[in-house]
């Protein structure tokens, strides 16, 4: 509950025990720095007390109702007894006599006794009461704006009684009452099956009447079903939803985030404004980040929001990642964030080679797949010299030979890399051969070769060796006309002193 | 808090932990409050009973006085 409902809650409980006292609110003034709850319970302690001191007087003033017709009773409790002793005779009475007086007086005796029953001692002769007569006395309590009294007696009505009641009042009224209500099955349900236009009354005249506080009570009182339906009305009142405010989807998101109620989280992103969307994420922290990530529709906005995230924010998102083992949805986030998100992942990766090398190879494979299809190299070397070399066999193999080929130029070599090629098959490296010949890669493998060791270099050109001549010819021809770098002619060289090939 | 609140005494329970804490000056005057509600409630309760018995109708006045004075 916010500041600003906390204090109008008090207020209204600080109304109650001056009414109860006969004083003026100012008496009791320094009430108001106690928490409602307790002024409540001070509110009871002082009613049932003044009860107790008169008991048999008010018993003896419920008996009255036996012995004479209830018209007449109702009648002279209207003209002679005060609404606050009427209140108290009320609860003594046999909850049938309860039921034929209330049909004797007016609605306005009514609500003011209504002010002044205990809703818990009264409960068996309110709930005597029938439906259509509670619904005029609260209506005269919310043309009265008795809020307090009106969520007195929410819990000491039935559930039609209840529902009766909320109908009368206004949309405004409702959200204002709301905050006060001790929650409880009945109200969920009426709520549940309030009818789409009075969601939508209800949701107008929150943001006509800036009743966000209320409604920030309201809403995070709601089930998770229940706010998701609120949530699909407020798609079509984009006028409503433009209005919402940033801490209140914050405070929705840190609750949601909390039971794990990640489904009706996404809900609310299409719907908020920017900034509220922001929030949400930002409170999102980084494991649940990773969560929603699957179920999120990846919008421009959505990006924006992930690209202008903090190194820090970046930080715990990666952190998390490993500490809840969230390799699964953190797949999904590499592959739906676009490249300049994807770049700072990478960035922050190389600040954390710890955390890079426990990504999965897996993981790694996955996102390699995309960014060669899509022909990202200058992403996908970023990744190269950070993580494992399990993920780096998987991504080189992934790759191919001429993805290979085409970022051997923009690879930080180390010797790590080095040691992954090492351990790739034969058959990998025939396929390098073919792919600088067919694709007419030669200084791409130029670039490749000068970048490895003597070992590799040696299965090279044992490989070249067992090549078909026509390919070392091919390469041959292409070393003599286009390559200046000593590594390959050597390489070449060592492979004519193995082969008996024909003359240049 | 105050070692013996006034309305502590008057309501023979122990006030919310809060209430308990205000000043004892408040306790006094919440307890003289609650002492003129009593009177008040009291002074109220007789008119009401005298007032009405003059206007239950005469065949019932009888009934109503023997429940309502014992």
């Amino acid at each position: 509950m916010t500041e600003s409902m906390r204090r109008h809650d008090q207020a209204q409980q600080v109304l109650r025990v001056a009414h109860v006292l006969g004083v003026r609110p100012e008496q009791v003034d320094p009430l108001a720095s106690v928490p409602a709850d307790q002024i409540r319970q001070l509110h009871d302690q002082l009613a049932n007390w003044l009860f107790a001191v008169h008991e048999d007087s008010f018993a003896r003033v419920a008996s009255v109702s036996k012995v004479i017709p209830g018209a007449v009773a109702g009648k002279l409790a209207e003209r002679f007894l005060q609404p606050a002793l009427a209140a108290r005779a009320a609860v003594m009475l046999e909850p049938a006599k309860a039921r034929d007086l209330v049909n004797k007086v007016s609605v306005n005796y009514l609500a003011d006794v209504a002010l002044s029953l205990d809703p818990v001692r009264g409960t068996p002769v309110i709930k005597a009461i029938p439906p259509a007569r509670v619904a005029e006395v609260a209506k005269a309590l919310f043309d009265r704006d008795e809020l307090a009294a009106m969520a007195e007696f929410a819990g000491s009505v039935d559930k039609p009684a209840l529902d009766a009641a909320l109908k009368v009042a206004s949309p405004a009224q409702l959200v204002r009452v709301a905050p006060l209500l001790a929650w409880n099955d009945n109200i969920e349900q009426i709520i549940d099956e309030l009818p789409d236009a009075r969601v939508d009354a209800i949701l107008t005249a929150i943001a006509h009447d800036s009743l966000w506080a209320e409604a920030s009570v309201l809403l995070r009182r709601l089930r998770a079903e229940t706010l998701a339906r609120v949530v699909e009305r407020l798609q079509s009142l984009p006028d409503v939803a433009a209005q919402i405010p940033t801490d209140l989807v914050g405070e929705l998101a840190v609750d949601l985030f909390e039971t794990g109620e990640l489904d009706t989280m996404v809900l609310f992103m299409p719907v908020v404004p920017d900034a509220a969307l922001g929030r949400a994420l930002e409170v999102a922290g980084g494991a649940d980040l990773l969560r929603i990530a699957p179920l999120l529709t990846w919008t421009d906005r959505v990006h924006d929001i992930l690209e202008n995230l903090t190194d820090e924010q970046l930080d715990t998102v990666l952190l998390d990642m490993a500490s809840h083992d969230l390799w699964g949805e953190a797949s999904v986030l590499l592959r739906e964030v676009r490249m300049p998100a994807l770049v700072r992942v990478a960035g922050r990766l190389e600040a954390h080679r710890g955390l890079a090398e426990q990504i999965p190879a897996d993981l790694i494979r996955d996102l390699a797949t995309d960014l060669f299809a899509e022909g990202q190299f200058e992403t996908m070397v970023l990744f190269v010299p950070v993580v494992s070399g399990d993920a780096l066999h998987a991504a080189i193999t992934v790759a191919g030979a001429e993805n290979l080929l085409r970022i051997a130029g923009m690879i930080t070599w180390t010797d790590s890399i080095v040691s992954v090629l090492e351990t790739l098959p034969d058959t990998f490296l025939d396929q390098i051969l073919t792919e600088v010949v067919e694709k007419d890669l030669f200084a791409e493998g130029e670039t490749l070769v000068e970048h490895l060791d003597e070992a590799l270099r040696q299965r090279i050109v044992t490989r070249m060796s067992a090549a078909p001549p026509e390919l070392l010819i091919r390469i041959r021809q292409a070393v003599v006309e286009n390559t200046s770098s000593p590594v390959l002619a050597d390489m070449v060289k060592a492979v004519e002193s193995i082969v008996d090939l024909p003359p240049k | 808090m105050p070692s013996t609140s006034p309305l502590a005494e008057l309501l023979g329970a122990e006030l919310p932990p809060a209430v308990a804490e205000l000043p004892a000056e408040f306790h006094a005057e919440l307890a003289e409050f609650l002492v003129a509600a009593r009177q008040s409630q009291n002074n109220a309760l007789e008119s009401s009973v005298n007032s009405a018995l003059k206007a239950v109708p005469l065949p019932l006045r009888g009934v109503v006085k023997k429940v309502l004075l014992g």
